[in-house]
């Protein structure tokens, strides 16, 4: 029973193995494991080793042991909505007859809130083997007496117990299918910290020196570059578009927060796409012209943030900027090229989710610019992959 | 022997028989005592990790934003064991083998020019030049000892690859004479991390991991209590209400734990009411940058005027 909590683990992207479970059937020689929220701890210490996976963890935990299906969304994220478990929940609530068939007359946000009441409803009143609605059955433990597996568990219930912390969903923000928000913002610094070469400016290569004067049966001194250790970096942010005011302010705060990690950052504004000039504030009243820009360090690690959907012609088209007073000649798609041509770091961050890159409004011009850019979107997965991609050695 | 970690931070070995899965445990071998107090609160739910890690003998990597109490952890757990510390605070241009040992090369060099025969010390013997880091001190101990390392992620990843042999067995080679060093006792090891940079995956695997979340205000004002057990109402309430308010503002360098219990001893040295609390007093106390206070200042000047 223990191995199929393993697998369900593995399908849902946790790096567990032999180890972890030799490690577990190893345990009882030598801890106690008096309840079920001992075990929890227990195979909470030998499965997840890192923050983003806890939230999957205690989903995947809930719904093995407690027979509770829980979506992998946060309270007040609208993606509940496409759920399996909200969907079962809403068909079996609407025959029950506790909410109303029409469409029109339901309220999204009450309907959301009524589901996740419904849930904690049923967490507390958990009594071994209870039903979530949909799944049906019954699970193997209960808060007293033993399931026929041979566990033995105690119903004694001190301050700790697995259910409530799971109820509490602590870690759903620092999922790493979660957007950044100002939660997990401590998170993506930690992320955006791997950008930047670190190490010891030990510029006399003594193992070196030491071999070649055995060598030579003199003192040969061999010095080492010593490794660069900060970095600069260019953050491009698209301020125009509807799907981007969330983000801009916090982006700006992980990039100021790290600052002092950084030889030199420079957040430069855009409205949609790229032309002949950026603006050094976010009300777009300073240009800088982008040649100047094209002048930086090669090395210059470049983030371009925003939703890359537009209409093509702002893209394609010569004197294609839609701003009053700005016509120019050249499309901007040239312009991206020519950026990306320059830097060979550079990746593009989408606050759209993966998923919507295909509808058919941002489909066009996404793909062009996802052809040009390594493209993740604004999410911790994202952010780490765009970090490797930045870090990689070429 | 089966040891147990008690709400109030004391620890009793207890006799325990191994057992399976399939097999009921006797109950009456979980005795737990509450004797004393501890400067330290530590949860139900910690108190069982720190337990399990130290029955099945793994290095515990604690990891939490600054003042969520990591490194007292380890201090807490030392005393209540009764224990000796080592500590090995890493920093950035750390290479990982002087936590296990250094050789004295400056020593050896001026012993074979300046041959001195009362030194004790054979110039052709490699090992009485070594100088013992925390690491090997803790493996040559006779004594179990607990041994911290502290801010581990600010070290290399190589760093941390080469700390994997120290991790899972115990034991670190020294390289010039190629003998191997086991620990006598295996040393409790505590790890903590501030998250700074991820940690590398081998490393986290040797590890039973723990992610300490920030105190709630529940927790923190038990964590007060243990600090100022004759001050609470309503002016510690509003105390705390500033507190977490400042918290959530984002700002450079949030404040935390150790902040907190500064600003409450001010508080109540002051004997400031819930009235002039509302004013914010010595914010310098809660905001230790200067951008954070002046940015601070700016706001509470706007909604004034």
């Amino acid at each position: 029973m223990f191995l199929s909590f393993f697998y369900a683990l593995r399908s849902e992207g946790l790096a567990v193995g032999a180890d972890q479970i030799l490690e577990l059937y190893r345990a009882p020689e030598k801890i106690f494991i008096q309840d079920i929220d001992a075990l929890f701890v227990l195979l909470r210490l030998i499965c997840v080793k890192k923050r983003e996976d806890l939230d999957t963890f205690e989903r995947v935990f809930l719904n093995h042991f407690y027979n509770m299906n829980i979506p992998a969304v946060a309270e007040d994220d609208y993606a509940l909505l496409e759920t399996r478990q909200f969907r079962d929940w809403l068909k079996e609530a609407r025959e029950r007859g506790e909410v109303p068939f029409v469409r029109h007359e339901l309220d999204i946000d009450a309907l959301m809130k009524k589901f996740w009441e419904t849930l904690r409803e049923q967490m507390k009143e958990h009594h071994g083997g209870n039903r979530w609605v949909g799944t049906g059955g019954n699970s193997p433990f209960g808060h007293s007496g033993h399931s026929a597996n041979g566990v033995r568990v105690f119903g004694q219930s001190r301050n700790f117990s697995a259910l409530k912390v799971i109820g509490e969903r602590r870690h759903v923000a620092y999922s790493s299918r979660q957007t950044l928000s100002s939660d997990n913002l401590r998170q993506a610094i930690a992320l955006m910290k791997n950008l930047q070469k670190h190490g010891a400016a030990d510029e006399l290569d003594v193992q070196e020196t030491v071999y070649r004067s055995g060598k030579a049966g003199d003192i040969e001194l061999v010095f080492t570059e010593p490794l660069r250790d900060k970095l600069k970096v260019i953050l491009l942010i698209d301020n125009g578009g509807h799907s981007m005011l969330q983000h801009v302010p916090l982006t700006r705060l992980i990039f100021s927060k790290m600052s002092t990690q950084l030889k030199s950052l420079k957040t430069y504004f855009f409205h949609n796409t790229i032309y002949g000039y950026v603006y050094r504030d976010d009300t777009r009243t300073e240009p800088v012209e982008l040649k100047s820009i094209l002048k930086e360090d090669p090395e210059t690690r470049v983030l371009v943030i925003g939703d890359a959907s537009m209409a093509p012609g702002e893209l394609y088209s010569r004197y294609g900027n839609i701003n009053y007073g700005e016509e120019e000649y050249e499309p901007s798609i040239e312009r991206l090229r020519a950026l990306r041509l320059r830097f060979k770091r550079s990746v593009w961050l989408n606050p759209l989710s993966e998923k919507e890159w295909r509808t058919p409004f941002a489909a066009s011009t996404l793909t062009s610019i996802a052809q040009l850019f390594p493209m993740y979107d604004l999410t911790l997965e994202g952010l780490k992959k765009a970090v490797d991609y930045l870090n990689r050695r070429r | 022997m089966c040891t147990i970690f008690s709400a109030s931070g004391k620890l009793f070995e207890v006799e325990s028989k191994p057992f399976g899965f399939s097999r009921y445990p006797v109950a009456s071998i979980y005795r737990m005592q509450f004797t004393g107090t501890a400067k330290y609160h530590i949860s139900d739910e910690l108190a069982q990790i720190v337990n399990m890690a130290l029955a099945m003998e793994k290095p515990l990597l604690l990891t939490g934003e600054p003042g969520t109490g990591k490194t007292q952890l380890a201090f807490a757990i030392a005393e209540a064991l009764g224990l000796e510390m080592e500590i090995l605070r890493a920093k950035s241009t750390f290479r990982g083998e002087e936590a296990c040992y250094t050789q004295d090369t400056v020593l050896r060099l001026n012993d074979s020019r300046f041959p001195d025969a009362n030194s004790g010390r054979n110039v052709q013997n490699f090992d009485d030049y070594i100088i013992w880091g925390p690491i090997g001190r803790a493996f040559r101990s006779e004594k179990r000892k607990v041994l911290l390392l502290d801010e581990i992620d600010k070290t290399e990843s190589d760093v941390q690859d080469n700390l994997l042999d120290v991790l899972e067995d115990s034991q670190f080679t020294i390289r010039e004479t190629n003998v191997t060093v086991k620990a006598a006792q295996k040393p409790v090891i505590i790890i903590t991390s501030n998250a700074k940079r991820e940690l590398s995956d081998p490393f986290l695997r040797r590890c039973f991991c723990h992610h300490i979340s920030f105190p709630g205000v529940d927790e923190m004002k038990q964590i007060l209590a243990l600090h100022f057990p004759d001050f609470s109402g309503p002016v510690l309430e509003a105390a705390l209400r500033i507190f977490y308010e400042l918290r959530s503002r984002g700002f450079e360098k949030a404040p935390a734990t150790s902040e907190l219990i500064q600003y409450v001893d001010a508080i109540r040295r002051q004997g400031y009411t819930v009235e002039e609390l509302q004013q914010v007093p010595l914010p310098g106390i809660l905001l230790k940058r200067a951008a954070d206070l002046l940015g601070f200042k700016g706001e509470r000047g706007g909604r004034g005027g």
